[in-house]
């Protein structure tokens, strides 16, 4: 299927241009490759074509040259990077499943469509349809991906970065899979950093840098010109930069379009085999082989340079460490290293230790007096935790004891200006609340149904304003909940969160609680809570591309978010599991004393602060109480 | 730094134990770099795992710093001083802040808190994220996120640090950033161990030892292995570009000490 962009842009939500004014034609059958560094624009770009975002202005146009709408947009499948966000159902039948039930195909027709596709990623329907996807390999997660993808009959399929992570086997081998599907006449669009395994393949390139189009033709032209791909921050596929040396010293008339080429053309204009001897000194590899018991010492000649000179340590390449001389490894100025890179990793060792002290000093208590944590000096970023702890415990207890209106719309204005005055951008807070919203607006609307003694009726459904009140009241307070939790955390990071929270309990430590492991549980629970938030839109998203492009409040329906359960408790389940070896291996040791960085210093506006708090506490209860 | 002879070590299984490791003899100084590779499921980790005091071996016997590791106390000893960076970037990160997250391990060690402060702070500008003390750890990118836990093993004065397939859920830039941290710190004397199964990471490391179904296949130079041993067929490995053109050269004519290893060596010899 043929695809047209023209003068597409799109904004974040905060309202950064991630691509501006990209004008595409991709024909029908071909493969395009899509590169750039990361943050070029090249991700947006692959969800824009695939219809997962919508453009902020410019069209995409489909085959027929009509503009793409939601429907039309399901001519295209997209595949992404991490298989674990992708993946849903209990066996790999039921997950291919999923995409074919949400377009409708006939039950009848299911199983030979997915055994058609499974084939066609080079795996067995038999073998693998009634095994888990969860516990499959690597590559073969990333087949079940792409079997599902290729389930819809797609007119376009997008993989984004379809050999990431996998194993070198693995990755060979999904590249076999993807010219294989280039040869079935499938049009395909591959946004990847691995050039030297992709370029070969394509029928064209796409190259992004800043938001646009950098480059855009076929991949001979650009491997042949070195400029091209540096101007972007890519490197050059090897192949092309070896041919291109041969090609300056005259022993091969072209730059070659692939390794085997490459090869090929380099069996037929053999090097000559140089005298050992007439090799200028330092120019090429190591000639002393260091040997397995390492006794032979190591080369470590070029440490000084290393930790000596930011600039010339931006020579000390990856291969350096193999090069056991230094001249040959100092004299190639090295362009895949960007500089600040470099500069970064020479540590200037050479400073004093009581100067690295103040600078590190510095740089950590911007214009504090004494050594203390880190603190963006926002008011609320001041306040000593206890006074919030004392602020989120009170005001969840006084907000269970609400059953009337007015007192729960006073919380709600409160929160909201609290959240004000802390400076919580809304989009922040609405990214927050949306994956609840459509939930609790369904347990309102279920709540509010009366059959007795309707006072309305929408079609079949008869409602009550008495029990939508009743409804209205408990999904409210809930949400408040929810709100002061997350005023709560948006506002204290996990340090100061973890002694607020240690202090209060240490009274249980005589009962013989491990009260260390409670706080350290709660501040890193809470610091996932982001991480769980973005899985969740990644596997939205996902969920997005497999069926109907599910828009607004549609992708938070009870059904979508079922299915996001399982795979996203897999995720916080592997996560917890690799975190507890993290904590451990750090040292920790609950019965061990420990010297906190963060210390609880009590002020006179805590004081105030917990004041304040009591009185708002008591005057809302008071009002709870009248009400 | 570590010695493993005839190291064994199996795994129960329900009524039945597997074997995961069989016999291995491997010695790594201090100071020395050392690539460990192998496909996915030969035991790699379970080794690894063993040298830093997660996994008792079975049989055998193995010393790291100078420690039996049979005792348990002394396994809890080695676990700080080997240090492990882990394959997930995301998982790894205790602190809500690069601060806070370099804090915990010094915490931990009992630092008093003058010292911790300007600990952290050096730290920091040594993996380059002294920009980043007070930034989320969520708006962290992948590479900048192994930097931390790099961080993090230095808070803990690692002699050695072992990079488990660190850099394969990372983008070209953030691998190459990663593996030039690790040079650095090698450089400076810290021990490395860096498991990977990319062959351009393998022909940058002096010593290179190759597990496959329990077993030490190979321990030797990078060099012997892509030129001299038949193991990288058997094993259905594709070597890199430059060690492809390295092989045609050999084949014409060319003597082993003289092929390239890397695209860089390789262009230097045309």
């Amino acid at each position: 299927m043929r695809i047209q962009a023209e003068q597409l842009s799109f904004r974040y939500e905060d309202g950064r241009q991630a691509i501006q004014d990209i004008s595409l034609d991709i024909p029908s059958g071909t493969l395009t490759v899509l590169c750039g560094v990361n943050g070029s624009g090249k991700s947006t770009l692959l969800r824009l074509l695939a219809g997962l975002a919508q453009p902020t202005s410019g069209r995409i146009l489909h085959g027929d040259g009509k503009k793409a709408d939601h429907r039309a947009a399901e001519a295209v499948s997209m595949v992404f990077q991490q298989p674990e966000t992708q993946l849903f159902a209990g066996t790999v039948h039921k997950d291919i499943e999923y995409g074919l039930t949400q377009r409708g195909v006939p039950q009848a027709e299911r199983t030979e469509i997915i055994a058609s596709a499974l084939r066609k990623t080079g795996l067995a329907y038999d073998e693998f349809a009634g095994r888990s996807p969860f516990l499959l390999s690597g590559g073969e997660k990333r087949r079940v991906c792409i079997a599902g993808a290729l389930a819809a009959q797609p007119g376009l399929l997008i993989l984004d970065e379809p050999t990431a992570g996998l194993d070198p086997q693995a990755a060979q081998s999904l590249l076999g899979l993807v010219q294989e599907l280039r040869r079935s006449g499938l049009t395909l669009i591959i946004g990847t950093h691995d050039l030297d395994s992709f370029l070969p393949l394509a029928d064209k390139v796409i190259v992004m840098k800043q938001g646009a189009v950098h480059y855009d033709g076929p991949a001979p032209a650009l491997t042949a010109d070195p400029v091209l791909l540096a101007d972007a921050g890519l490197t050059a596929p090897a192949y092309a930069s070896i041919g291109r040396r041969a090609v300056q010293l005259g022993l091969l008339e072209g730059v070659p379009g692939s390794l085997e080429e490459l090869l090929a053309e380099l069996e037929k204009h053999p090097l000559p085999v140089p005298e050992a001897a007439s090799l200028p000194a330092g120019s090429c590899a190591p000639a002393r082989v260091i040997s397995p018991d390492g006794q032979s010492g190591l080369p470590r000649e070029h440490s000084a340079n290393y930790s000596d000179d930011g600039i010339q340590s931006q020579a000390v390449h990856a291969s350096a460490v193999a090069t056991s001389t230094v001249a040959a490894s100092t004299a190639v100025p090295s362009a895949a290293v960007p500089s600040a890179v470099a500069a970064s990793t020479a540590v200037p060792s050479a400073a004093p230790p009581s100067a690295e002290a103040e600078t590190a000093h510095a740089a950590t208590t911007p214009g504090a007096p004494q050594p203390g944590p880190p603190a963006r000096r926002s008011g609320w970023q001041q306040l000593d935790p206890r006074v919030k702890w004392l602020g989120m415990i009170l005001g969840s207890l006084v907000l269970l004891g609400m059953d009337a209106l007015l007192p729960l719309l006073l919380t709600a204005g409160l929160l909201a200006g609290l959240a004000a005055s802390a400076r919580i951008s809304w989009r922040r807070a609405l990214r927050f609340f949306r994956p609840f919203l459509l939930m609790f607006l369904f347990l309102w609307l279920l709540s509010g149904l009366s059959w007795s003694s309707p006072d309305f009726a929408i079609g079949p459904l008869s409602f009550s304003y008495a029990g939508m009140l009743r409804g209205g009241i408990s999904v409210l307070r809930f949400l408040l909940l929810i709100a002061l939790g997350f005023l709560f955390t948006e506002t204290t990071t996990g340090a100061p969160l973890r002694e607020g929270l240690e202090w209060g309990i240490a009274p249980l430590r005589r009962l013989g609680i491990r009260t260390r492991n409670w706080s350290l549980a709660v501040s890193v629970t809470l610091q996932f809570v982001p991480w769980i938030l973005g899985k969740l839109a990644q596997l939205q998203l996902a969920l997005g591309s497999r069926g109907r492009r599910a828009r607004g409040l549609a992708r938070w329906s009870p059904r979508q978010i079922a299915l996001l359960i399982v795979p996203l408790l897999i995720l916080v389940l592997g996560m917890g599991d690799e975190l507890a070896t993290a904590v451990e291996s750090r040292g920790y040791d609950p019965a061990k004393q420990r010297t906190p960085v963060y210390q609880l210093r009590w002020s006179k506006r805590d004081t105030l602060a917990a004041l304040g708090i009591l009185t708002v506490a008591a005057l809302l209860w008071w009002t709870a109480r009248i009400s | 730094m570590i010695r493993a002879h005839n190291l064994t070590l199996s795994v129960r299984e329900g009524q039945h134990s597997r074997s995961v490791l069989q016999g291995i003899d491997f010695h790594i100084e201090r100071g020395e770099w050392v690539a460990l590779t192998g496909a996915n499921g030969c035991g790699k980790t379970s080794l690894i795992r063993c040298f830093n005091g997660l996994n008792t071996p079975s049989a055998g016997s193995l010393t790291v710093a100078g420690l039996d590791m049979r005792p348990a106390h002394n396994r809890a000893a080695v676990k700080q001083r080997v240090q492990l960076v882990f394959q997930n970037p995301e998982a790894q990160t205790v602190g809500s802040t690069p601060f806070e997250d370099i804090a915990f391990g010094l915490e931990n060690r009992g630092l008093a808190r003058d010292l911790m402060i300007a600990r952290i702070g050096e730290i920091l500008q040594q993996v380059g994220l002294a920009h980043k003390t007070e930034a989320e750890v969520s708006t962290l990118s992948g590479g900048e996120r192994q930097r931390l836990a790099v961080g993090c093993c230095l808070a803990l004065d690692a002699d050695m640090i072992i990079f488990d397939e660190a850099t394969s859920m990372l983008d070209p830039e953030g691998r190459l950033d990663i593996l030039e941290l690790a040079q650095g710190l090698w450089q400076a004397g810290t021990t490395i161990l860096w498991v990977t199964q990319r062959m351009e990471e393998l022909a940058v490391s002096p010593r290179i030892a190759v597990l496959g179904g329990g077993q030490l296949l190979y321990d030797g130079s990078p060099r012997s292995l892509f030129y001299a041993s038949a193991l990288p067929d058997a094993l259905g490995w594709t070597p890199s570009p430059a060690v492809r053109v390295g092989k045609l050269l050999q084949r014409q004519g060319w003597p082993v000490h003289l092929l390239p290893l890397t695209g860089q060596e390789l262009e230097e010899i045309l």
